[in-house]
């Protein structure tokens, strides 16, 4: 790969690696799985740099192969029956308690009804609300139809509200 | 009981995703229905406490040396791959020059004769040939009709040499 080339993946790697770390590591909730997860998604992008075209092809072709390697995990761990290690929910407690203990019992209220969402769900919610991307990124990077995922993003905020029981718990 | 037709706009509205104009409508809305505006802070107080659940991301020095483990791993040459496929797809077409295409059985002559049980058709093409030999035994008068309609199907020629 000429150098100029490596020198825009590593602009990229620096850019995106964090972010895509955030979506697997909220996808498969482990931390060493969703390290592999980016790695394996960094050496396909870095396999296939030179049939990229433009900034938008790439980062919609990182969060795509970063959510498919995750559902594949996903589904991998289902078959194994093996769950994720608990270290990460704890740190992530932590990072919680760090910045307001008193809405900690509410922010794991929303976790499990995050965790509890189906893996179509789960995408939106975290493109949207973490990753702050829009309807047209998320539908460009889910293969879907805008609509799709409006109406996606729509269920999951319904569903949390409702399960969360709304005002009468503290929300 | 919400106004329905607010309560989607209300979570578009907190996603940045309306216009102008529909952002203005579901403010007017707001100013005057206290329900939806509770329910606006209900989705409001979901989105804050969710984005409080934080991702620890590992230090820039890990990241470092899974960089190096990446570069490590050898890019797909196409520039080269290219070539090669041309070459190889170009070597199968000049080789089917050579390869003898079966007889597919057209011009060859179908003989038609009649002895005492039947009509014997011979020398056509697979499947045809197949199935007309057995009509062989059967009794004249059904096998002139199967023969009328074997040779008003265009499926095959007799040629008259």
């Amino acid at each position: 790969m000429p150098d100029e080339k490596k020198i825009v993946f590593e602009g990229f790697y620096r850019d995106y690696a964090g972010k895509l770390y955030g979506v697997a590591f909220r996808m498969v909730n482990d931390r060493q799985d969703a390290m592999d997860i980016v790695q394996e998604s960094f050496i396909r992008a870095y396999k296939n740099w030179e049939k990229f075209r433009n900034e938008s092809a790439v980062s919609t072709w990182l969060y795509r192969i970063t959510l498919n390697l995750s559902y594949e995990f996903l589904k991998k761990r289902s078959k194994d029956g093996t769950l994720p290690i608990e270290k990460d929910f704890e740190d992530r407690r932590l990072n919680v308690g760090e910045k307001d203990i008193i809405n900690a019992d509410i922010a794991d209220s929303i976790k499990k009804e995050i965790d509890n969402l189906t893996s179509k769900q789960k995408t939106v919610f975290i493109l949207k609300c973490y990753e702050e991307l829009t309807y047209e990124e998320i539908a460009r990077i889910t293969k879907s139809r805008v609509g799709t995922v409006k109406a996606t993003y729509f269920q999951v905020l319904q569903k949390i509200r409702k399960n969360l029981g709304g005002r009468k718990n503290g929300m | 009981m919400v106004c329905k037709r607010y309560e989607r706009l209300l979570v578009d509205y907190l996603a940045g995703e309306l216009s102008q104009s529909e952002q203005e409508a579901v403010r007017d809305h707001l100013k005057e229905c206290s329900k939806c505006t509770d329910l606006l802070e209900e989705y409001r107080d979901i989105l804050e406490k969710s984005r409080q659940i934080d991702v620890s991301i590992p230090e820039w020095q890990v990241w470092e040396k899974k960089l190096a483990e990446i570069k490590a791993v050898q890019p797909y040459r196409i520039h080269l791959l290219k070539p090669a496929v041309v070459m190889i797809s170009l070597l199968l077409l000049i080789s089917l020059f050579f390869v003898r295409v079966p007889n597919n059985g057209k011009g060859k002559v179908a003989k038609v004769s009649k002895n005492g049980y039947g009509i014997v058709l011979t020398k056509l093409p697979y499947p045809e040939k197949t199935i007309l030999e057995n009509i062989e035994y059967i009794d004249e008068e059904s096998a002139s009709k199967i023969l009328d309609v074997v040779l008003d199907t265009p499926v095959f020629t007799i040629d008259e040499n």
